[in-house]
């Protein structure tokens, strides 16, 4: 199960990287849909985005971190 | 006039109906009739109209009509061959128009419809020349105009079967010169031709929507003197003796010679009766703002009236081609006792635009099964089975019953719920366009009285009114011909414009006197053509105006006498405040300019006055003529409810709604918590209770 | 049920009535003609949690982008920052915006104290700053070169202007009057969209309203859902490029694949190229919306348009490609050339589902010409964005339109009339270009062809297109349709040379700061469509028509329609070429669709 969490940079202003979406590659700003799998962290833009990783990006690509 | 002519007749001939009224210039009093239309030529009309009044032919001095000839010419595409003649690199703006795609069934699906369809161009390439010639902002000839080039052309497109020739050159609103001698040239060596200058028919600034006028204008020549020509002589042969008039799109009537070089301005001449009717009514009442709403079988057309000037714009299309001059501003939205409801993709319960028209007609009349608004409202009990147009046409209920009932299934509801339902869409519709209309102006509607005419006005405009959060409504008498009032009422009248792009810090006050001057003298002499004497004419000045740097102007009246240095101080104010009321803000410390000036020549008309109502005691009893069940709400459902006799109702009567006001040419009903007074003249003044 | 439909539709039509009469504010007020003949903006309405629940029919390009600008700024500020009276703006790609010249500005609505949601709206502010005048630098290779960027910050605190932001603005952009004149349309129009929201809530109560534009978006997601439902479930898959970036000239690759799921679509784009040195980057928001333009072209134009049709449509673009720029790279370009490419390459890849609603390649391109300089007489900087219409695809039934705005936008032409009023050229002419549409059954449109004389003694010129190499494609057989280009005849010139050629830019479709003088000429052409179909199916009488109108040219008729004309006696008349009897293989850049 995931939680929402405080994870993008928006508020940092001295580092200019966003923090993306594993399975869309959409910025989050701040909140983040968190989940563990396989003791790794992988955030999402929001649950439905868990959802198409699951469905599609992994059977595609695999269980991989394709980018932060 | 014929020295036995005792009446002005103003005869409109609709899809349906034929309204027709004759004013007594004696007593001033009116009779009116209303026939169905006979189809056929103008004069069958004249004929069946002047019969059904009981008058003759010989006792009309004038007869006004508001001619569609030119308008279903332009929509049937049957005007004159046109040719054009431009600048060269220029005339291909026919085909590139303004870029925009917005060719699609409704304004929000254009910016997705892939198979929506531009209009082709009004006048084809292979009959179009251009002029190696050019004028450069602010005036400057950079190319001189070659008069054998110019006969060249104007051959080749005579030889290619043009009739009608159009002229436009880039920024003849600056520098008309070369336009002017290219139409000496045509006038003196090719007789035979029709020519209209754009730098006469619109001299506004932006190219493409002065060419397209200019080209419209000179098709129709041709159309409209065959037209005048036909109607002359048969009128005549007739025993007609009078003098035919014809409505303009702003709202004033000019003879027929007038016309013939202008025939763009009878374009629109239809629905601008109405709204002069409207005015007329506010004149008599004292009433500076009102809102003129004439709702019929396929639309609804509503104006905003503001200090008894009827509302001019220069935004108008016909058929998606521009007509870029003054014509009234009136929205006219799908939405009318014809007007189709149906059940879209995502369920939602949508009212027109289609319309079941005179044919088929809504199911009540017996051959349509498309579910209408007329249906929906004999359903409600709102309208009589048998006294619909004084019972010339009998209303099946059975018929506009089942044409809802795929719908209600559709929508998951009984009949009467979904016939509420149309009712109040249409009348969210109609609002919505009201709604537009008062706050684009930066009014508020609750400034405003609502006059409901047409067949289906007084039906609905005090529901409209609730929704528009309008607090008076005004029904005239005879609303279902009211438009004709306006014909007999309408000004004589010229309207004249010339191009001034210029700022207002640089504009010589005598120059500027002096433009003005030289409109009113033209339009003096239109009006002296269509018989006015000098004494009465009277002047109208006006501006278009902007912030410079801003690309759309507004309309500045001009009423300040001869025009000096204060002068322009004053209309410079005028500008400020005339912005502020329009959106909000003004900008005083930034530049102003003027873009186009205007003159309205008029000469007002005799009055119509209608015999006042007996004087009554308040108590409308006498004039009641029975109830009906009639739906009032989701909650109470239907009711009985007192149904009068207009005819008989006196000044000083009131009555509580809800109600149903029945007459010869309309049905008015008034919902709960609003309450009907008649006037000492015999108008329904409905008010909301709270 | 009945009841709460009507009400429902009732309300629809009134938010999106507000947000016309906000744009037609915007409209009369501005003062650039971006934004008066161009509606180069949007206006649109948000609930309190930052979903579109209405907008009006203006710029396709920002309405689906305007989702991400607005989420991310409220995501990051928090919606706790808002008071009544405040305004907030930010132009920043790398936050949700689409490009830097597009600056959201955002009003919360107040009802009694209780935040009802936002009015926003996204306008193009033609100058601001950066290194080329009038924005568009072809050849920028950072963020930092195009222009001022504003992360979320507050133009107006409590109905005051927060001068330390508008001095930053007009110090940093080269024609403050325009700057401050737009932004102030763009202010008024907001203050309108708050008032009739107001008057609405009011009316309604505001947490019932709350609760039926929920109902409204959950009505629009599923007739969404349905057709997409309609459109055959598979993978589609489509590529096209981008010719050269403006720094090196090579083609860069956009690929897409398409599934389509039931009542959902994701739209693929792994596999596009890395992003690029020069301005031609995409970001998401960018992306996203032409993905939506496509299908939305591709679907039902009547689908209510609220955060619900959006939902069914998901993007994935991986950062660091084309399709979804990172600090710092540059993107000026991304949104009006990437964007139609974008658009192309998913209508491309659905086409091959739905192959009865396709329409060829449209000219897929702004022509986005640059213009500036000091104004003679006033000693004042002036900048103008100009751009041009494209030739729109031929489809089944229909030839294409000539010469309309690209599907990124709804724009309007500047008349000539007005362009001479405010700028020192004089326009020589505006044509439509003979054979530039493609040939085919049905013909695609035509594009034009633009000649400016330079009037004053220097002017400071910059050009952003594509299609000058790579033509747009044609369909089932059909031809390409034309290319564009921009050259240059130069006072003392005899004739049009490519910019490549006489000031030796990197790229001939993209280059900045270009100083022309008095008496030069700039020919801008813009693209075709494709055509539809095999030309010599097209009924010969038809072939004639277009020749005598001049759309076709006898040379074309004959090589590409295999229609001969002869004339004799001042009448023309036409042969079919033998040839036109048996089946031709046409072009390679015809797409062939299974039907």
């Amino acid at each position: 199960m995931g939680e929402w969490a405080d994870r993008g940079l928006a508020s940092d202003y001295f580092q200019q990287q966003n923090v993306h979406c594993s399975a869309c590659g959409k910025m989050i700003p701040r909140r983040a849909w968190v989940v563990m799998r396989d003791g790794k962290e992988l955030l999402f833009c929001e649950p439905d985005c868990e959802r198409i990783y699951d469905e599609y990006c992994v059977p595609r690509y695999g269980a991989t971190i394709r980018w932060r | 006039m014929a020295s036995n002519s005792r009446y002005i007749v103003g005869i409109d001939i609709g899809g349906t109906f034929t309204d027709v009224i004759a004013l007594d210039i004696e007593t001033g009093h009116a009779l009116s009739a209303k026939t169905p239309t006979t189809p056929g030529r103008f004069v069958a009309g004249v004929t069946n109209s002047i019969k059904a009044l009981g008058i003759s032919l010989h006792q009309v001095g004038q007869i006004i009509h508001g001619s569609t000839t030119c308008t279903n010419a332009l929509i049937e595409r049957k005007h004159a061959k046109t040719g054009f003649i431009g600048t060269k690199g220029f005339s291909d703006e026919f085909d590139i128009q303004r870029m925009i795609r917005r060719w699609s069934k409704t304004s929000w699906s254009a910016i997705y419809d892939l198979h929506q369809k531009k209009p082709p161009p009004f006048v084809c390439r292979h009959l179009r020349r251009e002029l190696d010639e050019r004028v450069a902002y602010p005036g400057v000839v950079v190319k001189e105009l070659d008069l054998d080039e110019v006969r060249c052309k104007v051959k080749e497109l005579i030889e290619a079967g043009a009739s009608s020739l159009a002229v436009c050159l880039l920024w003849s609103t600056v520098n008309s010169t070369h336009e002017r001698r290219v139409k000496a040239l045509i006038d003196s060596e090719f007789k035979d031709v029709y020519v209209s200058i754009s730098s006469e028919v619109a001299p506004v600034v932006r190219e493409y929507e002065r060419m397209v006028t200019t080209a419209v204008n000179a098709s129709l020549m041709p159309v409209m003197t065959d037209y005048l020509a036909t109607v002359e002589d048969e009128l005549n042969a007739m025993g007609f003796r009078g003098s035919l008039l014809l409505m303009q799109s702003h709202g004033g009537v000019a003879a027929p010679k007038v016309l013939k070089e202008r025939p763009i301005l009878t374009l629109r001449g239809g629905p601008v009766a109405g709204v002069v009717a409207t005015n007329n009514l506010g004149k008599s009442l004292g009433k500076k703002r009102l809102i003129s709403c004439d709702i019929g079988g396929t639309s609804c057309d509503t104006a905003i009236i503001l200090d008894h000037a009827i509302p001019l714009t220069d935004e108008t299309e016909v058929d998606y081609y521009p007509v870029k001059i003054p014509t009234a501003d009136i929205r006219c939205i799908g939405a009318g006792g014809g007007s189709i409801a149906y059940v879209d993709a995502g369920g939602a319960l949508r009212v027109g635009p289609e319309s079941a028209g005179a044919s088929p007609g809504p199911a009540c009349y017996g051959s349509g099964t498309q579910p209408t608004l007329t249906d929906a409202n004999l359903v409600l009990g709102r309208l009589s089975a048998d006294q619909f147009c004084g019972g010339q046409i009998k209303l099946d209920i059975d018929a506009a019953r089942s044409s809802l009932e795929s719908l209600s299934r559709q929508l998951g509801c009984d009949v009467t719920t979904a016939a509420e339902g149309i009712v109040r869409v249409a009348v969210a519709n109609m609002a919505e366009s009201i709604r537009l209309q008062t706050i684009d102006r930066g009014h508020d509607p609750r400034d405003f009285s609502l006059v409901g005419f047409g067949g289906g006005g007084p039906l609905h405009a005090s529901l409209l009114a609730e929704a528009s959060s309008i607090p008076e409504v005004i029904i005239p008498l005879q609303p279902g011909v009211f438009s004709t009032v306006g014909m007999v009422v309408a000004e004589l009248g010229y309207h004249s414009q010339t191009g001034c792009l210029q700022p207002l810090a640089s504009v010589n006050p005598n120059t500027l006197e002096s433009r003005f001057r030289e409109m009113e003298v033209a339009g003096a002499a239109m009006l002296r053509a269509s018989s006015a004497k000098r004494g009465d004419i009277r002047f109208s000045r006006s501006a278009a105006m902007r912030y410079t740097l801003q690309e759309w102007e507004i309309q500045v009246g001009i009423d300040i006498g001869c025009i000096d240095h204060h002068g322009v101080e004053k209309i410079k104010a005028a500008f400020h405040a005339a912005h502020r009321a329009r959106y909000g803000f003004a900008r005083e410390d930034k530049p102003v300019e003027f873009v186009t000036l205007y003159v309205d020549s008029s000469v007002p008309r005799p009055p119509v006055r209608h015999e006042p109502p007996v004087q009554g005691d308040g108590d409308p009893a006498g004039a009641q003529k029975g109830t009906r069940a009639v739906y009032i709400d989701g909650r109470i459902g239907f009711v009985d409810v007192s149904i009068y006799d207009r005819v008989r109702l006196e000044a000083e009567d009131v009555i509580d709604g809800p109600c149903v006001i029945e007459e010869l040419t309309s049905t008015t009903f008034v919902q709960k918590g609003w309450q009907v007074t008649v006037d000492a003249m015999g108008n329904l003044i409905v008010r909301s209770l709270d | 049920m009945q009841t709460d439909s009507t009400e429902l539709t009732l309300l629809h039509n009134r938010l999106t009535s507000i947000c016309r009469e906000m744009g037609v504010a915007m409209m009369k007020t501005a003062y650039s003609p971006v934004f008066n003949e161009g509606f180069d903006f949007v206006c649109s309405l948000f609930d309190r949690e930052g979903r579109m629940i209405a907008q009006a029919e203006y710029n396709p390009s920002m309405l689906g982008a305007a989702i991400y600008t607005v989420e991310w700024m409220l995501n990051e500020i928090g919606v706790k920052c808002f008071r009544a009276g405040d305004v907030w703006v930010h132009n920043d790609p790398y936050r949700g915006g689409c490009h830097l010249p597009e600056h959201m500005l955002l009003k919360p609505v107040f009802q009694k104290d209780e935040l009802f949601g936002f009015a926003a709206t996204i306008g193009h502010i033609a100058e601001i700053g950066g290194k080329a005048v009038g924005a568009l630098a072809g050849d920028a290779t950072e963020i930092y070169q195009e222009g001022l960027r504003l992360p979320p910050v507050k133009l107006m605190d409590r109905g005051e202007h927060v001068m330390d932001i508008w001095k930053i603005l007009m110090t940093n952009h080269r024609t403050p009057k325009l700057t401050w004149g737009d932004l102030h349309a763009m202010l008024g129009s907001l203050h309108i969209g708050e008032a009739r929201l107001i008057e609405l809530l009011e009316a309604r109560g505001l947490s019932r309203t709350l609760d039926e534009t929920k109902e409204l978006m959950q009505r629009a997601e599923a007739w969404m859902r349905r057709e997409i439902e309609a459109i055959p479930d598979g993978e589609y898959r489509f590529e096209d490029w981008m010719e050269n970036d403006g720094i090196t000239d090579e083609p860069h690759r956009i690929q897409v694949a398409v599934s389509v799921r039931g009542g959902e679509i994701i739209a693929d784009f792994t596999g596009t190229d890395p992003q690029t040195r020069g301005p031609i980057n995409a970001t998401y928001a960018v992306t996203a919306a032409a993905t939506y333009n496509a299908v939305f072209h591709l679907t039902d134009p009547q689908v209510p348009r609220n955060a619900g049709c959006y939902r069914p449509i998901k993007i994935i673009a991986p950062p660091g490609t084309m399709v979804n720029v990172q600090h710092p790279a540059p993107e000026i370009g991304g949104n009006s050339e990437t964007h139609c490419r974008i658009i192309g390459v998913v209508m491309g890849a659905l086409v091959q589902a739905v192959p009865e609603r396709a329409a060829a390649a449209d000219g897929a391109t702004g022509c986005n010409f640059l213009f500036g300089g000091i104004q003679p007489d006033t000693g004042e900087f002036y900048a103008n964005y100009h751009f041009e219409n494209v030739g729109w695809g031929a489809a089944a039934n229909h030839d294409g339109n000539d010469a309309q705005c690209a599907p990124l936008a709804i724009s309007r032409n500047v008349p000539v009339e007005v362009f001479e009023t405010r700028y020192p050229i004089l326009v020589r002419s505006l044509r439509l270009l003979t054979d530039s549409g493609g040939a085919g059954l049905f013909r695609g449109g035509l594009g034009t062809e633009r000649i400016l004389e330079i009037r004053a003694p220097e002017m400071t010129v910059s050009a952003l297109f594509d299609r000058m190499r790579i033509p747009p494609w044609g369909l089932q057989g059909g031809s390409t349709g034309g290319t564009t280009s921009i050259s240059i005849r130069r006072a003392s010139d005899s004739e049009f040379r490519l910019f490549t050629d006489v000031f030796h830019t990197v790229s001939p479709s993209k280059f900045s700061n270009i100083i022309v003088r008095h008496g030069d000429l700039i020919r801008i052409v813009s693209s075709g469509g494709g055509g539809y179909g095999d030309p010599f199916h097209r009924p010969a009488g038809k072939v004639l028509d277009d020749v005598l109108d001049r759309y076709v040219s006898a040379q074309q008729a004959r090589n590409l329609y295999g229609v001969v004309l002869h004339e004799s006696e001042g009448t023309l008349s036409f042969d079919e070429a033998p040839s036109r009897r048996t089946a031709s293989d046409r072009s390679a850049a015809s797409v062939n669709l299974k039907t």
